[in-house]
Order: structure tokens, then C-alpha cells, then sequence
């Protein structure tokens, strides 16, 4: 029996934290988790990852265009001016080492998926596919007084 | 010393080739997947390489090297988000030399390679 269970959540929190502040020396926030209503991205640039095998799903993470920014500099030591190519790319390998840090925690708990390579979607309102069925929860992280988005949608049980 | 770096992800390729810059390594040499790898691969003495990549990932690409007689003994640090124990056992049968998890500090990295090149 498959199904969304909210511990699922928290190695995807775990990893987020860890990887921006391994690799982007950022420390942020994280606020409380809700269930996503509709499909718009609430962030001006997102991160999107599918996760398939025996459990399903997909992990986005969503920036507003002055953080995503910041996170490249900070993860390259370079500034960035716009969402170019090179933005892009800093966000889809964020969300890549959040959904390998949450398969490296949940594969000890049995739960063994593929991460597959990211896409990026950049614009205001943009829409994120998620993959699983299931609700999908959103965490909200603040840094420097603005706010990101993590976005997980994850179920149990072959797809 | 020529160094070859392989990941998709053109802001990993650059973190590690500053990181190798800083320590004194310019010839680094950069690929975005397993099949460029393997045309890039004359001269190479060191390569550091992703695991999931488009084309060719980076498990194909270290077997295929260690089956080529010319690279079975070049060091490979393998780079990657796969960081649970079935992953690590299935590089280092397939022939890595070391092995480092994403997220990473550029101290981790340092290390790494270091104790690769026996500095």
C-alpha cells in the first residue's frame, strides 16, 4: 500500500540545509511545511528532479531570482547578473544533491530510488510537474529576510 | 600533470577546477559526460568524475577506462550525489580510487586529492 507519509519530508529538509550550507555557506531557515494547492511555482526559478524505482516522485527546489543568484556566487565565487545558463545550472545541481541526500537517508530506512537528471524552470508563475499522485508538501526556508520553496511529492510502493 | 573533469554540470566542473587551480593544477581538462570523456582522455593522468549524467554516466565510464589496458592505472575520484552504501561498493568495484559525496567542502575535495596523488 502506497502512500504520502509527512516523515518523508524530513531528509529532504536535512539535505537542503546541508547542501546549501556545505556548498553555498548559506545557513537558512526552514519554516513549516504545508500541502501545495495547485501547480505554480511560487519562486522565479525552480529545480526539479524525479525520483522513480520502488518509491516515486519528484523534489523541486524554487528560488526567487535575487537568492538563486546569490547561491550561484556563493557556490562558485562568481556574481551572476541573470538567470543565464550558468544560474540555471547551480540550481538544477542544488536540487540534485538535495534529492542524492535524501536517497542516501531514506535507502537506510529500505526505501531504494533512481534520481533522475534535473530540469530547470525559470519565469514568474511558473508550473512544476510533480510526478507522484499524492499531495505535495512545500517547506518554506528564509534567508536574509526573503524565502525559498522546497516542494516534495513522494510515495511509497511501485510505481 | 593533465586532470580531467567530468560532470553535466558545468557549475560542478567549475567549483572542482578552481579548487584544483588553487592547488597549483592548470592543466585541467573538462568533459561534460562519459562519451566526451573518452575522447578527451589522451594524456590524462587524473580524473575526477560524476556518477549520473546524460550519454554515457559515470559507473560506464570507469569500467570502460579499467577494461582499456592504457587506464587501468589511472586514479579516478569518483563525485557524486550517490552517497548510500550500495552506490559506494558498486564504484569501487567498478575500479574508483576514491570516492567523495556531494555536498562537499572545497577542505574534503583538497584531501581527496592529495591522498589520490600521494601528496
Amino acid at each position: 500500500m502506497g502512500g504520502m507519509n509527512v516523515e518523508f519530508i524530513n531528509p529532504f529538509i536535512a539535505a537542503t540545509l546541508q547542501a546549501l550550507e556545505v556548498m553555498a555557506a548559506v545557513r537558512p531557515r526552514r519554516g513549516k511545511p504545508f500541502v501545495k494547492d495547485g501547480k505554480v511555482a511560487k519562486g522565479d526559478i525552480s529545480g526539479v528532479i524525479g525520483l522513480g524505482g520502488e518509491a516515486t516522485g519528484s523534489v523541486a527546489v524554487s528560488f526567487p531570482a535575487e537568492m538563486a543568484k546569490r547561491i550561484y556566487a556563493g557556490l562558485v565565487g562568481q556574481e551572476a547578473t541573470e538567470l543565464d545558463e550558468d544560474v540555471r545550472d547551480a540550481v538544477g545541481e542544488i536540487a540534485n544533491m538535495i534529492a542524492g541526500g535524501a536517497k542516501a537517508t531514506l535507502s537506510k530506512d529500505g526505501y531504494n530510488f533512481r534520481i533522475a537528471i534535473p530540469s530547470i524552470v525559470v519565469g514568474q508563475g511558473h508550473i512544476i510537474e510533480h510526478k507522484g499522485k499524492g499531495p505535495c508538501l512545500v517547506v518554506p526556508f528564509e534567508l536574509d529576510g526573503d524565502t525559498f520553496w522546497l516542494e516534495v511529492s513522494f510515495e511509497t510502493g511501485k510505481s | 600533470m593533465k586532470i580531467l573533469t567530468v560532470d553535466d554540470s558545468s557549475t560542478m566542473r567549475r567549483i572542482i577546477k578552481n579548487t584544483l587551480n588553487r592547488l597549483g593544477y592548470n592543466d585541467v581538462v573538462e568533459a561534460e559526460h562519459g562519451v566526451d570523456a573518452l575522447a578527451k582522455m589522451a594524456g590524462v593522468d587524473f580524473v575526477l568524475t560524476d556518477w549520473n549524467m546524460p550519454e554515457m554516466d559515470g559507473l560506464t565510464f570507469v569500467k570502460t577506462l579499467r577494461s582499456n589496458p592504457k587506464f587501468a592505472e589511472v586514479p579516478i575520484i569518483m563525485v557524486t550525489t550517490e552517497a548510500a552504501k550500495k552506490e559506494i561498493l558498486e564504484a569501487i568495484k567498478a575500479g574508483v580510487t576514491d570516492y567523495i559525496v556531494k555536498p562537499f567542502t572545497p577542505e574534503t575535495l583538497k584531501e581527496k586529492i592529495q591522498k589520490v596523488m600521494g601528496g
